[in-house]
């Protein structure tokens, strides 16, 4: 279906420039083509990672200066721009890259603010270099000679100025085809998966051995690359370029272009291209300005009319909308110059997207008509059986003499407040180790330290010998320590079986250009990967849930998938946050036996858990903890009768009742 | 030397009014953890209302000093209103819906709106406002400044003196500093904590539109002067701490007197640069800023 | 006084409570016990406004105040010291003290003589008194519990929840602590006082209801439930002989 879809469009690409005569809108689509190819790479840094970037114009600036000058100092054309462009403006793309690594939300949104008003001041300021204001002029090259043959051809217009734009379309519709491409297999790769990780849980994305700084300036880099290309094509194409080309209002544009199509899609950044694209030429014709505000003032009424229809609670949420669809429309209708307004209007506009179609025009629609291109989910039956595809890989445990896991005199010190108060303990390969506790009294801040979330204040952690308290999370992480977390940290926009194979990432060999170019060696890997995870949630239960987007779940089911997703870092020791809590009883018992079985395969555990009931029929051993202290360590039953441990949960005189 | 030391002393003005903005942007972040991305914007619509304002007044033959003292109230009253109308069109449902993009390009398009507003009510050119004091210079032993320098400096510090007095001893601007620390906890005393946000808001775009009647006389005023401002507070913002009020005032006149020191020694054309370069590099750097202080992370 | 029925209530996907019913009559302290994650603190956050309840109803001296914005339920009467303190770190002691009487000083509530109340509490705790003018960022957690319950007494309380006084806190503090909560009894305080010491919280109160996994396992005379097996088994999974 989908497949279909493209076809079509690529058809329409090839025929558009024989259907439409006027140089004028050919040269509207040639626009609107290089600016999808901004939208598309902008869509990768807010639509997946989900940042603000408001310094796209600026690279757009950078990509097409890189034009001027080759152009203006060297004599170069456009065939040597558009390489140079690429690796100059993903340079700058990096260089931006290097705040927002510390940063994100509004300070980094800031932070591109910063970034395209100090371009724009550079490409003004260096004169010698950039021409300053004075702008640059470019002549748009022939590139295949078509004239000779005119006489066979005779129904088209074989002038000169006609064919240059007919050959730029085509190089345009190319290139942005080539985007499309690259950007679909970057999206469905694990890089893809590791953007909306970033978004969703940065922390969970540290401890799963995906490195949130690494991600990040990939999606910059690629995304500034792409800005790069179109920059060299908006030069050659418009033909003169000047600093105020490149303004933040542009930038807000951009945004308004992917938000208002739809983040996360290839048509979305499409569509809102040729919406900013065309909005002035609409703002131009006042009686087609006003016959658009009724169209959406009109659909608006009946789009509301039938969700009231539907639930009647809802009058109230469309309201709101509905009324500014309409009050816009009589705005359109009083309007008489609506040139020197269209600012505002673009202002406006974001404000109804981000209230009203924060999933965007594609969003909406894919929501209204509850279609979903389905995920691809079904793994070769072949690689299933591979032993690389074996959900647990570990070992049978080897019961030795030596610790697994060694915890020497831990202290955690928080300004005045010591968490851990001189605390050791030893896991043995193989076993169930719980860790129970009051509350406050430290389980957590050892799991934090333990993962590297915490650097101890004194002490040491050592893991199959190897010390490990100082280390990064990710670098934890890909040593064989996995954690579930206490409030669920899943991916939320990713499916299910999309946050399993987030845990895989530390498997994959190929690198960034082979997925790029979907070679054999890394579509095989993406087999492997999917078939492996499928085993996963095979062995937790989950498999029947694959294709569900893991917000979705029910709670008991995201429990098991933070722990399907800690299996897939082939983890030696799975630390195991309250993973019981908010359950209900027979989720409680679906999780026992999961537990038991992840120890039958080899790994060890330690479980932090308040459901006693729990503690007591999995672990092998038990430490309490209270106030960062150790006050007791053994065999379950034994210390459920300690009388330390009975005062420390119930209070003073309790121990009475023990008996 | 000599010039060295007048270049210092024309900074501290531009640096006081950065440190005014910013300082409405902590009004906002320590309440709400959200700040306009239009204060610049704010800062406009203030002194172009004031520039009317003056200017209607001195056609009723009141002489310059006393109509400017009678715009002070109104706008002030103005910026207040528009902070107010930012909150509620901006920023209250992307709280709720919890959503940072959300207040972010909202501000962004209030901003936008309010300057192509403006750009048609009172045009695009630049603009003269007439100034209170006479715009002859003083003198201080060689180094020239405006008596309008002296009174930006006055009045930047006269203003934020006095809502640190109302936050320390008024039952109100306890109530506020209650909920920059604990939103939950201030509900529970009864603190209505989503109109402690508005008034933050319209405190927040007062001091700005304050800002703007201040620097207006001294610069000239238009519906552009806003644009970049707004960005450079931020970096003073950032430098001195979101949370630390001396730490504004100490950021502000650092970066003024980079400023016009870049501007002189290097170009007019690279004023702007220094100011967002310091952002970029502690950001980079120590993201909490200079004053501030680094949170402790919680899983 | 305070009547909670049937109260369902839980954080977005994650239902923690499943139909409570508590009553706590005036002038008595009623104690909710359990373990931990059985739902105490998300109890006393739906019935403040923290939280809002799915559905059951919460009512204060017979008006329903579920569903309500938490400062609306304040000013009604209900004060909340709220798990982990959280007092307002950047003030003074004496700055957190005076906001819990916002609403008197404010008119949502009779004014009353605020300072002869201030001096009052600085009576029940001393130790806030020395150290009135320190900021409550820099106090202990024993002090900081204190300051939170002078806080939420400030009110002039109908009715007082408690969450949680003994957290964190070493045994000696938790002593004076309860010390202080049965000089409140005394003084005729309609108390709902969430605990997960349940030795102590039986002590000091009339009446008990023992929670587990979000419904009520068993209630009744805080001295009958003292000597319950259930009550241990709720806390440490051990079969009830």
């Amino acid at each position: 279906m989908a497949r279909l879809f493209w076809l079509l469009g690529i058809a329409a690409l090839v025929v558009a420039p024989f259907l439409v005569k006027s140089p004028y809108y050919l040269h509207l689509l040639v626009t609107i083509a290089i600016f999808s190819i901004v939208t598309l790479g902008l869509d990768v840094v807010f639509g997946y990672t989900g940042e603000v970037s408001i310094g796209h114009a600026a690279l757009l600036g950078v990509g097409a200066y890189t034009a001027a000058v080759l152009s203006m100092h060297f004599g170069l054309g456009m065939w040597v721009a558009l390489p140079v462009a690429l690796v100059v403006t993903a340079g700058f793309g990096a260089l931006l890259a290097l705040p927002a690594l510390r940063v994100t939300g509004p300070y980094l949104a800031m932070v591109t603010l910063a970034f395209g008003t100090i371009i724009q001041i550079l490409i003004n300021e260096m004169t010698d270099l950039t021409n300053g204001p004075l702008g640059v002029k470019f002549v748009t090259p022939l590139f295949v000679d078509l004239r000779p043959y005119g006489a066979a051809l005779p129904l088209l217009d074989m002038s000169l100025k006609r064919m240059k734009e007919m050959e730029f379309y085509y190089i345009a519709a190319a290139a942005l085809l080539v985007t499309i491409l690259v950007i679909n297999r970057v999206v469905a790769s694990r890089y893809g998966r590791a953007f909306e990780a970033l978004r969703d849980s940065p922390i969970a994305c540290d401890c799963m051995g995906v490195s949130v700084y690494k991600h990040k300036v990939i999606a910059f880099v690629l995304s500034a690359a792409l800005c790069g290309v179109a920059g060299v094509l908006f030069a050659y194409s418009e033909q003169y370029v000047a600093p105020n080309n490149f303004t933040f209002e542009l930038s807000v544009q951009f945004l308004l272009a992917v938000t208002m199509g739809g983040r996360k899609s290839r048509l979305g950044p499409i569509l809102g291209a040729a919406i900013i694209v065309y909005l002035p030429n609409l703002l131009a014709d006042i009686a087609l300005f006003r016959i658009v505000a009724g169209v959406v003032a009109a659909v608006a009424l009946a789009a509301g009319a039938v969700s009231v229809l539907r639930d009647r609670d809802s009058w109230r949420r469309v309201a709101a909308p509905v009324a500014l669809c309409l009050a816009f429309f009589a705005f359109a209708l009083a309007l008489q110059k609506i040139t020197d307004f269209k600012l505002a209007i673009f202002g406006v506009m974001i404000l109804f997207v981000v209230y009203y179609l924060p999933d965007g025009i594609v969003g909406s629609v894919q929501r209204l008509l509850r279609a979903r291109f389905a995920r691809r989910l079904a793994a070769d039956p072949a690689l299933a059986n591979l032993p690389q595809a074996r959900a647990i890989t570990v070992q049978s445990s080897k019961q030795g003499a030596e610790m697994l896991l060694s915890v020497e005199n831990i202290v955690m010190r928080f300004g005045g407040l010591k968490a851990l108060d001189d605390v050791s303990l030893a896991v043995r390969p193989g076993a169930i180790h719980g860790l129970i506790g009051p509350n406050g009294s430290g389980k957590s801040t050892m799991m934090n330290v333990l993962t590297g979330i915490y650097v101890p204040t004194a002490g040491q952690v050592r893991f199959s010998g190897a010390v490990i308290s100082g280390l990064k999370s990710p670098q934890i992480a890909l040593k064989g320590v996995a954690r579930t977390f206490q409030n669920v940290q899943l991916f939320g926009e990713l499916s299910v079986l999309e946050n399993v194979m987030v845990g895989l990432h530390h498997a994959y060999r190929s690198g960034f250009f082979g997925i790029v170019a979907s070679t054999a060696a890394a579509r095989r890997e993406e087999a492997l990967a999917r078939a492996r995870a499928l085993n996963i949630l095979r062995f937790t239960g989950l498999e029947a849930l694959a294709a569900e987007e893991a917000r979705n779940l029910p709670y008991g089911k995201q429990r098991l998938l933070e722990i399907s997703r800690a299996l897939a870092l082939d983890p030696t020791l799975l630390l195991l946050d309250e993973p019981a809590a908010g359950l209900t009883a027979p989720d409680i018992v679906e999780l026992v036996a999961i537990i038991r079985k992840i120890r039958d395969a080899g790994l060890s555990v330690i479980l932090i858990e308040h459901h006693m009931d729990v503690v007591m029929s999995l672990c092998d051993t038990v430490t309490v903890l209270d106030f960062g202290q150790k006050i007791a360590e053994g065999q379950p039953d034994a210390v459920q009768r300690d009388p330390r441990v009975i005062e420390a949960y119930l209070g003073g005189g309790a121990a009475a009742l023990a008996t | 030397m000599q010039i060295f030391m007048q270049l210092i002393v024309s900074g501290l003005s531009v640096g006081m009014i950065y440190g005014v903005i910013a300082f409405g942007y902590q009004l906002t972040f320590g309440t709400s953890r959200t700040l306009n991305f239009g204060q610049g914007e704010a800062l406009m619509l203030g002194s172009l209302v004031g520039l009317t304002t003056v200017n209607f007044l001195i056609g009723q033959s009141l002489g310059t000093l006393t109509a400017y003292l009678l715009m002070l109230p109104i706008v002030l009253v103005f910026g207040a209103a528009q902070g107010a109308v930012v909150e509620w069109l901006g920023v209250r449902q992307a709280l709720r819906a919890k959503s940072d993009a959300g207040w972010i390009m909202a501000t962004i398009a209030l901003g936008i709106i309010f300057k192509n507003l403006a750009e048609n009510v009172w045009g695009r050119d630049a603009l003269k406002f007439p100034s209170p004091l006479p715009e002859a210079s003083l003198s201080f032993g060689g180094v020239r400044i405006q008596p309008m320098e002296i009174a930006i400096v006055i009045g930047a510090i006269v203003l934020m003196t006095a809502v640190e007095v109302f936050n320390r001893f008024s039952i109100y601007g306890k109530a506020v500093v209650a909920t920059s620390n604990d939103r939950d906890a201030a509900g529970l005393m009864g603190i209505n904590t989503s109109r402690v946000i508005t008034l933050s808001y319209a405190l927040s775009s007062m001091s700005a539109a304050f800002a703007g009647v201040l620097v207006a006389p001294v610069t000239l005023t238009g519906a552009s002067m806003g644009a970049v401002l707004g960005l450079k507070a931020f970096a003073v913002a950032i430098i001195g701490g979101l949370s630390s009020g001396l730490g504004v005032v100490v950021g502000g006149l650092i970066l003024g007197i980079t400023e016009t020191l870049t501007g002189y020694y290097l170009s007019t054309g690279y004023k702007d640069v220094p100011g967002l370069v310091l952002l970029l590099v502690v950001l980079s750097v120590k993201p909490a800023g200079l004053f501030g202080k680094a949170a402790i992370k919680k899983v | 006084m305070l009547d909670i029925e049937n109260l369902v209530a839980g954080y977005g996907k994650v239902k923690v409570l499943h139909g409570v019913t508590i009553s706590v009559p005036k002038g008595q302290v009623v104690a909710l016990i359990g373990s931990n994650g059985a739902g105490k603190t998300t109890t006393l956050r739906a019935i403040s406004g923290m939280l809002k309840p799915e559905s059951g109803s919460v009512r204060l001296d017979g008006r329903v105040i579920s569903g309500l914005e938490s400062y609306q339920i304040t000013r009604l009467g209900l004060a909340h010291s709220p798990e982990a303190r959280r007092v307002f770190p950047t003030l003074p002691v004496v700055d957190n003290i005076r906001l819990g009487a916002y609403p008197r000083l404010t008119g949502a509530r009779p004014k009353g003589d605020v300072s002869a109340d201030m001096e009052r509490n600085f009576d029940l705790f001393p130790r806030l008194r020395e150290r009135r003018n320190q900021l409550a960022g820099t106090l202990s957690g024993g002090e900081q519990q204190m300051l939170a319950m002078a806080r939420a007494l400030m009110l002039q309380p109908e009715a007082l929840l408690l969450d949680e006084p003994s957290m964190g806190l070493a045994p000696r503090l938790v002593e004076e602590i309860f010390a202080t909560i049965s000089r409140l009894k005394a003084m005729q305080i309609t108390l709902l006082l969430v605990e997960q010491f349940a030795a102590a919280a039986l002590e000091v109160a009339d009446f008990g209801y023992v929670m587990e996994n979000g419904r009520i396992r068993t209630s009744g005379e805080a001295k009958a439930l003292r000597n319950d097996p259930q009550v241990q088994a709720a806390y440490l999974g051990v079969a009830a002989h």
